[in-house]
């Protein structure tokens, strides 16, 4: 097409809208004649067909990819998958990863009344399904207004039996709840959780902030316990407490070397899924005045002092007298020179008090203190108490406490002293979680190793000759070596008839520093006369034989092997003949 | 044995006539569709209404089965207009949306940073939804007069009218809009029987037009930056609907089993789609496609065997708007365009989006209505011969 010359220069709106006007007029019959030229009639037909073309490949298309988006594309896991189990509390394990504890996913079961058709049909189906729901509760949700809380901790039992009912208005969460499912086995030592998910006792409280961190990477936290020790422990000191009616009794297995506690047992014990008031952990929240098993710590000062050797004699026919207090006095009657070792199996008050005495109140006192025997046991276990000690240690009261007397400690603080003594001379707090290899620590020197080793012969030995005879029968070629313990008990604020009966054991006493060996530890309240202990309540005749069942049991699944052989490997046989039982 | 069919064949009123040459296979394509539209309505409004804070769950709905029904209304009656009707209706719907898109801004209804929606009793009208159709079917009409050549500048009047829509669409701004107007009128205009050699250049001009817009328009840029590297921005809405179509899978996890709903914000509306595939499946999905496939080219197959040039090209623009809008919505859910707001014709939840789809395929309708010489005699191949009516 030609272009028309531009009109003479003349700018103005008339002219400028005349231009337009007639580029308008051009493009128009531009159009037109586009059309009217060589088009064949049906030439919309044509291009409308080409578009009806286009469209089929864009549906087709728009098949494909929906196929491909539908079938063929991955699934986001994050929406669909089944929401994972509720834990707020990591499991937790014995040392060898038995289950202890663990969270279950329970629910909550709500009641919306505005959803709710039939409130008679409702209330009649649900105590039906759930007899345990309480029923002012139930009535009182019927007749609101608001979702209502009816009942928690239901089991994935309970819920279905409830949903199937197909009831409207009646709804569920899920919530976690603590599961334990040993029940009463090592009860004191797991401990327990509340419903929200806190630590209350035992190692849940002790090692709650290691619980959920355990949690938060989905890991259990492994105990130091031992089930199948603890199981041993908890069955031997339930059947003592029964045979001497006991009030109450408490058991430790703890490998020296590491400190861990294979086993705490607390006896009356309790369900941790229904902890109610739970009984006391006489294990770490009871101080006793526990006897004479304190003369291991005194006659282990005196040995470390030098103050006397294994054949340091002492005069024990008069009893000692100090200032206008009660005179001390020996159960075994008839003694008249003992030696230091005769003073630890004859188990002489006199002998004992009489080395405190010479070691004087700066270094006894300075040694209970780093025995740990003046302050609660380092423990995680939140229950351990404080002792019971003398306000300040006069010759009476130093002279008492060499015995075990006017000083009350908890079980575990005793044990954790006596750790200490048996292992080396290495002070240790005593753990409840489970170390691994080259976790354990080296502890803090109390005495030294040659005292250590002197006193594992010394117990030893006494077990053999002394006041632990029956263990030797209970526990043959373990080479077990104890020391008993038997305290007036103080009841109403003086002595009474009844006491505490300990028994410490260690075993094996053979065997270099630094080998494999367990403390035991059993203490028994209060227990009764029977026949077959001739009307004795003294620790020789039941904490004992307890403790020597409960090793017998244990130590092969710690590794004690039996050894037949001499009684005694290295320390003297000087025994004098006809020696009973001592305490 | 005597047939007693509601309209006999001879019935002469105005409803027996438009029995009888309305295109019924696509009538009742659309008619499922809108079945379809409201069932998925009631698989989506609860999650909505609780999302959103209404307490009756199926608020959305109820809704839609209000639009529904005045959906089929206008479709009824609409679709009984004559070519000539159709265009006198057009030319007021459009000058009312023109009007009401002008003064938008100072009576409008601000939601989601644009001015789009009119408030009246209640509802929500998006005019420009009502304006499209029109557009369409006027500028059809002005190509048909301009091919005439009898001095009527058809072609400059269509583009006024498209112009002056354009112009208000993007004050709005509504980008969505503009690029599907544009696309049917291009392809309207192409019918019109424009040379290639003008096709490449108003292509280029698109080109730039859609250049323009993208460095004007800071959404469309955002839009536009998402779809070409979606591994930088957050595209949760085109994410998650893509999960629901595969969480879906064949057959779909089942009614009212569908969870993106509840996590993902306008999915009963532009994104229906993926509710759709997440809970009835892929099958439901082909029938949806199938079905809006169908409308669309069986009513391009009409408009290609019209004989009049207007009726031809104003039919087949407004199925051309129809299928684009189809396909805009759907490759968008499917992650093969960039977002747009733009719904699904009579699935999408809307008042605004199921009546002017109504009224878009209604006037197709209308104008593929079997009249005297309307039709190449090919197509009359089978049934009553276009003589029989008067």
């Amino acid at each position: 097409m030609t272009v028309a010359p531009l009109p003479s220069p003349a700018p103005g709106l008339g002219q400028a809208l005349r231009m337009g006007a007639r580029a308008i007029w051009r493009l128009e019959h531009a159009f037109e004649r586009a059309r009217a030229a060589n088009r064949p009639a049906d030439d919309t037909r044509l291009r409308i067909f080409f578009i009806l073309a286009l469209f089929v490949c864009v549906f087709a298309a728009l098949a494909y990819e929906a196929t491909r988006a539908a079938l063929f594309s991955p699934v986001g896991e994050d929406v669909y998958a089944a929401p994972p189990p509720l834990v707020v509390r990591a499991d937790l394990t014995d040392r060898n990863g038995e289950l202890l504890a663990a969270d279950i996913t329970h629910y909550g079961l709500y009641l919306d009344p505005k959803d709710v058709w039939d409130p008679d049909q409702t209330r009649a189906a649900l105590l039906k399904a759930y007899p345990k729901l309480a029923r002012e509760r139930l009535d009182r949700a019927l007749a609101g207004k608001r979702r209502e809380y009816l009942a928690g901790g239901l089991d994935a039992a309970e819920r279905e039996a409830i949903h199937d009912l197909g009831l409207p208005g009646v709804q569920f969460e899920e919530e976690a709840r603590r599961d334990y499912p040993l029940g009463q086995t090592g009860a004191h030592l797991i401990g327990y959780a509340d419903p929200s998910g806190k630590g209350l006792a035992g190692a849940e409280r002790g090692l709650d902030g290691a619980i959920h961190a355990a949690a938060a990477r989905s890991e259990p936290v492994a105990l130091a316990m031992d089930l199948r020790v603890q199981s041993a422990l908890d069955d031997e000191l339930r059947r003592a407490v029964s045979t001497f009616s006991a009030v109450g009794g408490a058991g430790l297995v703890v490998d020296v070397q590491t400190g861990e506690i294979l086993a705490l047992s607390s006896w009356p014990a309790f369900d941790p899924n229904a902890p109610g008031a739970a009984p006391q952990n006489l294990v770490a929240n009871r101080p006793y005045e526990l006897g004479s098993v304190f003369k291991v710590f005194t006659l282990a000062v005196a040995l470390d002092q030098g103050l006397a050797t294994l054949d340091s004699t002492f005069d024990v026919r008069m009893p000692l007298q100090i200032g206008d207090a009660r005179p001390i006095h020996d159960h075994e009657k008839g003694d008249t020179v003992l030696t230091l070792a005769q003073v630890f199996t004859h188990s002489s008050n006199i002998g004992a008090a009489k080395l405190a005495l010479r070691a004087g109140p700066a270094v006894m006192g300075d040694y209970f203190h780093r025995l740990g025997l003046f302050g609660a046991a380092p423990s995680e276990l939140a229950e351990s108490a404080r002792p019971l000690v003398p306000r300040q240690l006069s010759e009476l009261t130093l002279a008492n406490i060499a015995f075990g007397q006017g000083i009350s400690v908890t079980p575990l603080a005793l044990a954790t002293g006596m750790t200490a003594v048996l292992n080396g001379g290495r002070y240790i707090p005593l753990t409840i979680r489970k170390l691994g290899p080259g976790q354990a620590p080296q502890g803090r020197r109390v005495i030294s190793e040659a005292t250590s080793r002197t006193m594992l012969d010394l117990m030893r030995r006494n077990v053999v000759e002394g006041s632990g005879k029956q263990v030797e029968k209970l526990a043959p070629g373990l080479r077990v070596g104890g020391k008993t313990g038997s305290a007036q008990k103080v009841e109403n604020g003086r002595y009474g008839a009844n006491n505490v009966s300990s028994f410490a054991a260690v075993f094996p006493t053979d065997g270099p520093a630094d080998a494999k060996r367990y403390f035991v530890l059993i203490t028994l309240d209060s227990p009764k006369a029977t026949k077959d202990t001739y009307g004795f309540i003294t620790a020789g005749w039941n904490a004992a034989p307890t403790a020597g069942r409960v090793i017998d049991r244990v130590a092969p699944f710690l590794g004690v092997a039996r050894r037949a052989g001499p009684a005694l490997d290295a320390a003297p046989a000087a025994s004098p003949a006809g020696t009973g039982m001592h305490d | 044995m005597t047939t007693t069919h509601p309209f006999a064949r001879t019935d002469q009123s105005r409803f027996g006539v438009w029995w009888w040459t309305t295109d019924r296979l696509l009538m009742s394509a659309v008619a499922a569709l809108i079945v379809l539209g409201v069932l998925l309505s009631f698989a989506s409004s609860p999650a909505a209404a609780a999302r959103i804070g209404i307490a009756d769950p199926f608020h959305f709905a109820l809704r839609q089965c209000l639009y529904a029904a005045a959906g089929a209304a206008i479709l009824l009656s609409v679709s009984m207009l004559s070519p000539r009707g159709v265009r006198r209706a057009a030319f007021f719907i459009y000058g009312a949306s023109i009007l009401v898109m002008i003064a938008l801004p100072f009576l409008g209804h601000a939601a989601k940073g644009a001015d789009r929606w009119l408030q009246i009793a209640g509802f929500t009208l998006q005019p420009s939804e009502f304006m499209k159709p029109a557009l369409i079917v006027l500028a059809s009409w002005m190509f048909a007069e301009a091919q005439k050549g009898q001095g009527v500048p058809g072609v400059s009047i269509a583009f006024g009218l498209y112009a002056v829509a354009v112009v208000l669409l993007l004050l709005q701004p509504d980008v969505g809009q503009t690029v599907l107007i544009t696309t049917a009128f291009g392809a309207a205009f192409f019918m019109a029987g424009v040379p290639i050699r003008w096709i490449l250049g108003l292509g280029g001009g698109a080109v730039s037009g859609f250049v323009l817009i993208y460095l004007t328009f800071g959404h469309v840029a955002a839009r536009m930056h998402k779809f070409l590297s979606p591994d930088k921005t957050d595209t949760l809405q085109v994410d998650k609907a893509g999960e629901a179509i595969a969480a879906g899978g064949l057959f779909g996890r089942g009614p009212g089993e569908g969870l993106m709903k509840r996590h993902v914000p306008d999915l009963h509306t532009d994104f229906i789609f993926a509710v759709a595939g997440e809970e009835y499946g892929l099958l439901f999905l082909l029938l949806l496609i199938g079905l809006l496939g169908f409308v669309v080219i069986r009513g391009l197959y009409k408009a290609m065997r019209l004989n009049d040039p207007f009726e031809q090209i104003a039919s087949a623009g407004l199925f051309v708007l129809v299928g684009l809008q189809t396909f805009i919505n759907i490759a968008m859910v499917l992650k093969m365009i960039p977002t747009k707001g733009m719904t699904l014709p009579f699935i999408s939840y809307g008042g605004s989006s199921m009546l002017a789809s109504a009224l878009t395929l209604a006037m197709a309708l209308a104008l593929t209505r079997r009249r005297p010489g309307a039709y190449a005699p090919a197509a009359e191949g089978f049934g009553p011969s276009a003589a029989a009516l008067p």
